[in-house]
């Protein structure tokens, strides 16, 4: 269980985020051989925490027009789709590449300035942490890519996608997805939705340089011990299930939310209550810090009502669901069986059905 | 032999490997008159290909549309619904397949859309039971009901292996209000506004300890306050029948028990008829009959008052007791005499004293005719029963729930005080009536006459109004 407080402390994100970046680095190294050049993240990027403290609504725009200004006119009319095109704020998915089309540039197609200028971009609309997370999922493609010999996997078939012309005022989007995860991040004005995203990781534990890396772990270990530390009574309101399912509100079910089932915060001890508020501000905390105060404050004020629900053996690192559901948050983590330990295959959904894509498109 | 792996399967679903497993996820949206229904069909790979043959019989890597549509109709005929007990038609809609090479790589997944069209509308608690007999090699299935602003999913109970599920759902107005703040006990939801869902909640938990109780028991009071002060429970009728009769005090508080508790016992009784006895009556007539009964008393009622407002029986008796259907019985018979009595003839008490004073100034000789009909206790009795007759939604569902959960006895106590609620608001609305009427008959502003128009408004309004009630039950039973 090495790792398992990697991201909970916030003092050490830079230092993550400097080692997830080398480790994408070299991920992408090891099996791009073969395939087209994959321009990795930039070791040299500038630190996360600087640019997020500071970070404006503007910011965001600022650092997507940068981005917009090192593409060719070609490439801008790939990556920009029409303010409003429903159809491709939707067009996301956890599947891998050619299963599944995707529109949008690639980014095994992106000079590595130009990828530079997009992973500003994501830093400058994530927090520190999230943008840790999310590189480290990435990542886990290239790992899984190189250990199953697949070229229809790897961190060069991700794509980005601009909806609308990124606008202080206007709500435009922008889109990274590909296999195991997808953020898409929409702002209107001040505002800022990084619902729905696809929080996914295979495999869910690699090593660089024998440093041991779980993109999820925290997850996973925060939830066990919730769900461990719940008495015989609310245990059994709370695990629905002996076997973990599917994802219910995956890619695709957008628009719909489902009743809460489980055990509400509001059954919990305080200690269970703090534990639970805690798992859920790691979602809530996906963006910077200026945007994640209200969004951890509304998780905060809705805490009473939040459930918990979990399908699946409650023995710490055993194959196990957990589900989140609230006025505001969907949050489910499944872990999926596909030709190998489903403890290492993590499917993870992160919404709010009341503001997915900032209430743009449902 | 393939329907026994299959069956075999089945009962090990989510133990099943995910590229054997062929994933049946059912979204099912309850809602007034029709319940959505999509099932999501994910094959593996490993038994991709014999869901490929069942979709594309001739093999030609082209799954068309009546091919689609002729699969999905097998589906749908292997799916079972069934709304309060009664089997109820699931029609298909539409089906999307993705393109064939998704689906033979293990990744498609093809979507039925279809409804149950012949769902109740009824407002009140319902309970779908679905069931998903569609059992190929690998089968595992999934199934949640999904919300909508028409429908409060209650409860949602699913076998092991999730092929089916029982989900009670109310129809009506009421919308679960979350709560909100961030106080460390368990009673941190007082400080919020009550809601059905919250007391759902309490009531599902599976140990209570006394003060949760007790908290339980006076949300179900306010509960029955906040509830009272929407629209409905006869508040119209027992305003437009309690001004138009010239009601007292007493009655007042009469009334508003009589309401409340015919609203309690007609809870519990279609709560326990819904849950024991529904498989001897039809679950989806009985709020249509309730209101039709309802109606039916309210428009008698009506009728009564109008007939004694138009009709100067009062100067011939005997043609009134001829014409009247309800002047057989002695206490109607009193009744026609009140306006010349000033008085009620059966009850003297010291609140009568009042109204002769009231009576005797419109009393004039040309208006004596067009007195208020006097409150009679079968009257009360009548607007009572048939304001409190049709058990409301919230009410039922948290009865249902109650005993659903084994916790009957919370459930009835919870009934009561959200009943003492109502009862609290309607007799409070009651005294607050009688004495403004009380109060604007001494100011005298209206004119002299005022009494007796008031009393015609008011028995068309009483009239009008029962006709709603019977046309809409009799609307809903028709259904």
């Amino acid at each position: 269980m090495q790792g398992q407080d990697r991201f909970p402390v916030r003092r050490r994100s830079r230092i993550w985020s400097s080692a997830a970046a080398v480790l994408l680095l070299s991920a992408a190294a090891g099996c791009g051989e073969e395939s087209a050049p994959a321009p990795p993240p930039p070791a040299s990027a500038p630190a996360p925490a600087e640019s997020t403290s500071a970070s404006a609504p503007n910011a965001i725009v600022a650092a997507a027009t940068a981005f917009l200004d090192t593409l060719s006119a070609d490439e801008r009319d790939r990556v920009l789709f029409d303010r409003g095109d429903k159809q491709q704020q939707q067009r996301w998915s956890n599947l891998p590449d050619g299963i599944y089309d995707r529109a949008g540039l690639m980014i095994g197609d992106l000079a590595r300035p130009q990828t530079d200028a997009f992973l500003a971009l994501m830093r400058a609309t994530l927090s520190p942490e999230g943008y840790t997370r999310v590189l480290a999922e990435w990542a886990a493609d290239d790992v899984l890519a190189a250990a199953e010999g697949r070229t229809n996997l790897g961190t060069r078939l991700f794509r980005i996608a601009l909806i609308g012309e990124p606008s202080p005022t206007e709500p435009w989007q922008w889109q990274f997805g590909g296999h195991h995860v997808s953020i898409n991040a929409t702002l209107t004005g001040a505002a800022l939705s990084l619902t729905p995203s696809f929080l996914g990781a295979q495999p869910a534990t690699y090593t660089n340089d024998g440093t041991p890396v779980r993109p999820l772990g925290d997850l996973t270990d925060q939830a066990f011990a919730l769900v461990n530390s719940l008495d015989a009574g609310t245990r059994r309101r709370a695990v629905l299930g002996s076997t973990p399912i599917d994802l219910v509100l995956g890619a695709g079910q957008d628009c719909r939310s489902i009743a809460p089932e489980g055990l509400p915060a509001s059954a919990m001890t305080p200690a269970q209550r703090a534990a639970f508020l805690a798992l859920i501000s790691e979602y809530g905390s996906l963006g910077n810090p200026r945007h994640a105060a209200p969004r951890l404050a509304q998780l905060r004020a809705d805490l009473p009502g939040t459930h918990f629900a979990w399908y699946g053996p409650t023995t710490p690192g055993s194959a196990a669901y957990f589900r989140i559901t609230g006025p505001h948050v969907h949050i489910e983590y499944s872990p999926r069986a596909m030709g190998g330990d489903a403890v290492n295959h993590i499917h993870g959904i992160y919404r709010d059905p009341t503001n997915d894509y900032g209430g743009t498109v449902c | 032999m393939l329907t026994t792996v299959g069956v075999a399967f089945a009962l090990l679903p989510a133990a099943a490997h995910p590229l054997d497993a062929y994933l049946q996820a059912a979204y099912l949206t309850p809602a007034p008159g029709a319940i959505r229904l999509e099932l999501a069909l994910s094959p593996g790979i490993l038994v991709a290909p014999a869901a490929l043959a069942d979709l594309d019989p001739d093999g030609n890597h082209q799954v068309t549309t009546a091919e689609a549509r002729a699969y999905a109709d097998r589906i749908v005929n292997r799916l079972q619904a069934h709304v309060d007990d009664i089997p109820r038609p699931i029609a298909l809609t539409s089906v999307d397949v993705p393109p064939y090479r998704t689906l033979q790589a293990g990744y498609g997944t093809v979507r039925l859309h279809a409804t149950i069209p012949d769902a109740p509308s009824t407002p009140g608690p319902h309970v779908l039971v679905f069931r998903n007999n569609h059992a190929p090699p690998g089968a595992a299935y999934q199934v949640n009901a999904l919300l909508t602003a028409d429908a409060q999913v209650i409860h949602q109970q699913r076998e092991a292996a999730q092929q089916q599920s029982r989900i009670t759902y109310t129809l009506g107005r009421s919308t679960p209000v979350p709560c909100t703040g961030d106080a460390s006990t368990p009673m941190e939801c007082s400080q919020s506004m009550p809601s059905p869902a919250r007391l759902a909640e309490i009531v599902q938990s599976r140990s209570l300890p006394p003060p949760v109780m007790l908290f339980a028991l006076a949300l179900a009071a306010l509960l029955g306050v906040l509830h009272a002060l929407t629209p409905g429970h006869g508040k119209t009728l027992m305003a437009a029948y309690l001004v138009g009769t010239g009601g007292r005090l007493r009655d007042a508080l009469t009334l508003g028990a009589v309401v409340t508790f015919t609203h309690t016992a007609s809870v519990i009784a279609v709560g326990l008829l819904a849950l024991f006895a529904s498989r001897f009556l039809l679950p989806g007539a009985l709020v249509p009959t309730l209101e039709i009964l309802s109606g039916a008393l309210v428009v008698a009622v009506g009728a009564h008052m109008l007939r004694r407002r138009t009709t100067p029986h009062t100067h011939e008796p005997a043609v009134a007791a001829q014409t009247d259907p309800h002047a057989h019985g002695p206490h109607t018979a009193a009744a026609q005499t009140e306006p010349h009595e000033h008085g009620h003839a059966e009850q003297p008490h010291p609140a009568a004293h009042s109204e002769p004073r009231d009576h005797a100034r419109a009393n004039q000789p040309d208006t004596a005719a067009h007195q208020p009909a006097r409150v009679t206790q079968r009257g009360l009795v009548a607007m009572g029963v048939s304001g409190g007759l049709v058990p409301c939604p919230e009410a039922l569902g948290i009865m249902v729930l109650a005993v659903g959960v084994n916790r009957t006895v919370l459930g009835l106590g919870l009934i009561a005080c959200f009943s003492l609620g109502v009862a609290a608001v309607l007799i409070g609305l009651g005294i607050a009536l009688v004495r403004s009427r009380r109060l604007l008959a001494r100011s005298n502003r209206l004119g002299p006459r005022w009494p007796a128009r008031l009393a015609l408004i008011s028995a068309l309004v009483v009239t009008a109004l029962g006709t709603g009630l019977l046309v809409r039950g009799i609307g809903a039973a028709l259904q």
